[in-house]
């Protein structure tokens, strides 16, 4: 493994990105609300039950104000995947391939849901910190701790200042709160079965089905509608439905924090290699195939970390304009690490990275032999 | 030993502790994180070093460091996330020869649970602990290292934004509210509990548990 440096000592990193919705963005949150399209009211979890359901944006509170943000885990998500995704490619390139357990490692952190903490030994330890991805990420069954810090996606105004990693690079905006910072959207779903718009459906379903189809929905309804008199809980019998959805309004700055610590060049690289194949993917939360959840990074910065966790230093701009592919600018630590970065994704393979996707309730030797030689990640031919 | 009493305040919201949690550690987890990201050949090895007294009750031990009082404002909200499983993923992977074969696909169970997680959030305008210390300085050197307090300190909850250490008298006596050895002279049945619990870090782990003394309140 040539990409370890033996002169790099361990170092904290900040980057902060400040982007900009450029479409509307939802990250779905586990609440549902109301929305009375007469008054333009949005209902919260107030018991309301006027207007149609809603969907509604994740939100959290800073002091009072409650406000829409981007959850860390998304943001950490997407990271992960994306470094995930740059290993990914270079297998491909190189006819590598992974076993499901190192796939589900890579993706989501562990290959199984149980946990081993007691195999933590020093020897793993070792390996875990030499490893770029796993030392950046960590996980897996041994529950190995994560370097990598991932704040909040706050929207940039005001009442966030205090609560960023480190200060807003772009202007704040001057909107305060939900309202502001968010607009609901209308889903309609049709029925063009039933709403008759097209003419050739009589021909094309005949008549006859079409009756017995309104007539079946009909008695749905029908059905539903007792129920719900009489206190039970009615399904939705009819396709055409109309629902709404909270979203964070397009041309909102929000700020992206990301802490690191560094090991070596090849881990901090790959870190940065992974920020920005998130950057230049530039869709978060739902509905991307709508459209929505589209931004862009309008400036972004890397910061030194001193001896006191609290004080950071900025030491470069991070990227170049997303017209050009968020390019990295030219910076000794930048260029170290970018350069360890790819030399590590070059080198990788499936062995280095198997033992850490182990499964404790079906050890290595039960398996049989194909999957064994599968995770020793020789190469195989080409499809 | 000096007698100190540590404030923390807090620059984003805190995921609420379930249980009472004892300054020693976060203050073992520094100096195990200090230990490994130094290259240390075996980090957990460090993770005591951390220049606190110890309570000794023959072979039983704690050190002496009070659990952390929050001083909170305002009310806890939800905080929801998931553990998200796409079965597109491993299609794709499969399809583009990433794997050999498209695996069996559950996220209820096993390798692709996927999860949905409710828990609490709060600001904490501070948070004290008491604490005597061997060597002061080195106790100055792990705080200053501290960059959170509680759950998801690696999605930036409970991100420390300022600490305080003071000397403080009271420290001599505040130190005991904490989880003690079982027969610790210090405690009183006024003042503590017989229960099952550990006396070091890491707290939540069960092979660390022993009979012993946990606080009833400050």
């Amino acid at each position: 493994m040539n990409y370890q440096s033996t002169g790099f000592a361990a170092q904290r990193f900040q980057v902060a990105i400040d982007i900009r919705t450029t479409a509307p963005m939802h990250v779905g949150a586990i609440e549902k609300g109301k929305y009375d399209s007469s008054t333009g009211r949005l209902y919260r979890n107030d018991g309301v039950q006027v207007g149609v359901g809603a969907t509604l944006t994740r939100t959290q509170y800073v002091g009072d104000a409650l406000l829409p943000v981007i959850p860390a885990s998304t943001i950490a998500g997407k990271l992960r995947r994306a470094a995930a995704g740059l290993i990914y490619d270079s297998f491909l390139q190189r006819n590598l391939q992974v076993s499901p357990r190192l796939f589900n490692t890579l993706n989501t952190g562990t290959a199984t849901t149980g946990l081993d903490g007691d195999s933590k030994t020093p020897e793993l330890l070792r390996a875990a910190r030499k490893e770029p991805f796993i030392s950046l990420f960590g996980g897996t069954i041994f529950a190995l701790e994560s370097s990598v810090v991932v704040s909040t996606g706050w929207p940039l105004v005001q009442a966030t200042v205090s609560t960023l990693m480190s200060d807003a690079i772009i202007e704040l905006s001057s909107a305060r709160g939900l309202g502001e910072l968010t607009e609901v959207m209308a889903i309609v779903r049709k029925n063009d079965l039933t709403d008759g718009r097209d003419t050739r459906v009589d021909r094309l379903i005949g008549i006859e089905e079409l009756a017995a189809y309104s007539a079946a929905e009909a008695g749905q309804r029908e059905t539903s509608r007792a129920k719900k008199d009489s206190g039970e809980v009615g399904g939705k019998t009819d396709l055409r439905t109309l629902n709404a959805i909270e979203v964070i309004r397009a041309g909102v700055p929000i700020g992206l924090r990301l802490g690191v610590q560094s090991f070596s060049p090849a881990q901090l690289g790959l870190f940065l290699l992974a920020v920005q194949a998130l950057l230049r993917e530039g869709q978060i939360g739902g509905r991307k195939a709508k459209g929505q959840g589209f931004f862009v990074a309008e400036a972004s910065r890397l910061l030194s970390v001193g001896a006191d966790s609290r004080q950071s230093m900025a030491l470069s701009s991070l990227f170049g304009s997303a017209q050009d592919g968020y390019p990295f600018p030219e910076h000794p630590v930048i260029d170290e690490a970018v350069d360890a970065g790819n030399d590590y994704l070059m080198t990788v393979v499936p062995g280095d990275l198997d033992p850490f996707a182990v499964d404790i309730q079906k050890p290595a030797a039960q398996e049989k032999p194909a999957k064994k030689a599968a995770a020793k990640g020789r190469e195989v031919a080409t499809k | 030993m000096t007698p100190l009493r540590v404030t923390f305040t807090f620059r984003t919201r805190m995921v609420v502790p379930t249980v009472d949690k004892p300054v020693d550690g976060p203050l073992c987890k520094a100096a195990y994180q200090q230990a490994y990201f130094g290259g240390h050949e075996d980090p957990v090895s460090q993770q005591y070093c951390v220049g606190l007294a110890k309570h000794f009750v023959g072979e039983q031990w704690c050190f002496m460091a009070s659990n952390i009082v929050f001083d909170w404002a305002g009310p806890p909200s939800p905080l929801h996330y998931i553990k998200r499983q796409k079965i597109e993923d491993y299609f794709d992977a499969a399809d583009i020869g990433l794997m050999r074969k498209m695996p069996g696909f559950n996220s209820s169970s096993g390798a692709q649970k996927a999860a949905s997680v409710l828990t609490q959030t709060r600001q904490a305008s501070s948070a004290t602990a008491w604490l005597v210390a061997d060597d002061a300085e080195r106790v100055r050197e792990l705080i200053g290292r501290l960059t959170h307090l509680g759950k998801l300190a690696h999605h930036d909850f409970g991100a420390i934004k300022d600490v305080a250490v003071e000397q403080d008298e009271e420290a001599l006596q505040r130190w005991r509210s904490r989880p003690l050895p079982f027969g610790s002279e210090v405690a009183s049945a006024s003042s503590h509990a017989l229960a099952t619990t550990a006396l070091r870090p890491p707290y939540w782990q069960r092979t660390n548990f022993v009979p012993g003394l946990l606080p009833l309140g400050l």
